[in-house]
């Protein structure tokens, strides 16, 4: 058991070694399309507590820095505070731009309620909710529209509504996951959207927006959604959004580079070594390497 | 758990980050064990602490295994090996493996008997979980309810 013990440490420190020292930050430079600043961003991102994940703001804040996103906006389940904390920790270290916002999780629908200061009450219906958010200032995004979640949607708050998710993880969990949330988004006029949900499952980004603001600062990205400046892609290359964006996108090197740059199928061999190490040297302390207690 | 679902690998700061964050855990799990414990005094309560964590191993095994498949697998793939449905499974096996050996701790360690080492487990269950989900999760919560009600 002792030789377990030791084995089982030693292979968890050569894991945090090779995995802290492959864990380099992706960078890109700004980039210009058309007149536009291009920013990489998430829209949906979750922290600890309350929201079901286990990063705290800070390490969100971290997190998304580390990721390269220039804009996250996050959005706790039906309160805005973490979100503060967030927006004010990011603010300190010179961090990406973060909105403040909320998931609207009411029973029928959900909602990102994105760039608000005051929290919306999760009753309202939401047609309701969306009026509510725009009179904070905020945009509005129809999160995973799922069909089950499309009742509440008569045609005046499809209207109103400013974005829609159009790329989710939920498209690659579910097979009817991605036509369902494209139909959706066919029947509004919304800009297109791409979230991940972050709920520190897969990486922050896996699905993401890039939007044509004129600046990078919280104003110019809510009103860049307001304008539908926003292109998505999804893996295998089909695009949404702004169709001269997407022509512009589609002549452009530069931004083929960044939106390349964000592949997660090869992490390299440090990263694979770290990955087995760690698993085999947890497993050997928590299963097999326990002493076993004095009687 | 965090770093490997998180970014394929350990990391300095995502295992700090995940240890200081998931460490209500433990606590609340504590919090269950006192509740319990304090009916009938049978050895010390940081023994009972340190033998009711021994029997942890199927909750390690089928995290481990989670974090496994978000380790090497891509997160496309990830997403659809891990959906909900394909999980309950091993979530429900866990449930009943870890349900055992509590059964099995209340049983021997805190010499109940059946009956009452059954209403331990659930006791347990009850505190811990209750508090843990509140912690974690608290936020849709009250909407959740409702949706589920109204089905």
């Amino acid at each position: 058991m002792r030789t377990i013990r030791i084995s089982s440490v030693c292979l968890v420190l050569v894991s945090l070694l090779l995995g802290t020292l492959s864990d380099a930050p992706r960078t890109h430079p700004p980039l210009m399309v058309g007149g536009y600043r291009v920013l990489v961003a998430d829209f949906h991102v979750h922290s600890f507590p309350l929201s079901w994940t286990t990063l705290a703001p800070w390490d969100t804040v971290i997190e998304a820095q580390h990721q390269g996103l220039d804009v996250i906006a996050m959005t706790p389940h039906n309160h805005v505070w973490i979100a503060k904390v967030g927006h004010w920790f990011s603010k300190l270290i010179g961090g990406p731009t973060v909105l403040v916002g909320e998931e609207i999780a009411a029973p029928r629908y959900h909602l990102l309620a994105v760039g608000i200061h005051d929290a919306i009450p999760w009753n309202l219906s939401a047609a309701d909710a969306i009026n509510a958010v725009h009179r904070q200032g905020g945009v509005v995004i129809a999160a995973h529209p799922r069909k089950k979640f499309w009742p509440p949607y008569d045609d005046a708050a499809l209207d109103k509504l400013d974005g829609s998710e159009v790329q989710h993880p939920l498209i690659y969990a579910t097979r009817a996951g991605y036509p369902e949330i494209l139909a959706f988004y066919e029947r509004t006029h919304a800009a297109a959207i791409g979230d991940s949900d972050y709920h520190s499952l897969g990486p922050m980004g896996v699905c993401r927006t890039y939007v044509f603001a004129q600046e990078n600062s919280a104003a110019a990205v809510l009103e860049a959604i307001r304008a539908r400046h926003t292109v998505v892609l999804d893996r295998d290359g089909r695009t949404y959004g702004d169709p001269e964006l997407i022509q512009l996108v589609q002549e452009n090197p530069e931004f083929a580079q960044l939106n390349a740059s964000y592949d997660w199928s090869n992490p390299g061999w440090m990263a694979r070594v770290s990955a087995l190490f760690g698993i085999l040297g947890i497993i050997g302390l928590s299963v097999l390497g326990w002493e076993k207690p004095s009687a | 758990m965090v770093s490997l679902v998180t970014s394929q690998r350990l990391t300095l700061r995502l295992v700090a980050a995940g240890t200081l964050n998931m460490s209500f855990v433990p606590v609340v799990e504590i919090v269950g064990i006192f509740v319990t414990w304090h009916r009938r005094r049978v050895v010390s309560f940081s023994r009972s602490v340190d033998l009711f964590f021994l029997g942890h191993g199927p909750w390690v095994l089928g995290i481990v295994a989670f974090a496994a498949i978000w380790a090497f697998a891509t997160p496309e793939q990830a997403f659809l090996w891990t959906a909900p449905h394909r999980v309950w499974p091993l979530l429900v096996l866990t449930l009943v493996w870890s349900g055992y050996i509590d059964y099995s701790f209340f049983r021997r360690v805190f010499e109940r008997r059946r009956g009452q080492a059954i209403l331990d487990v659930l006791t347990h269950r009850g505190i811990s979980w209750s508090l843990g989900i509140l912690i974690f999760g608290a936020g849709p919560l009250a909407a959740h309810i409702v949706s589920v009600i109204r089905r």
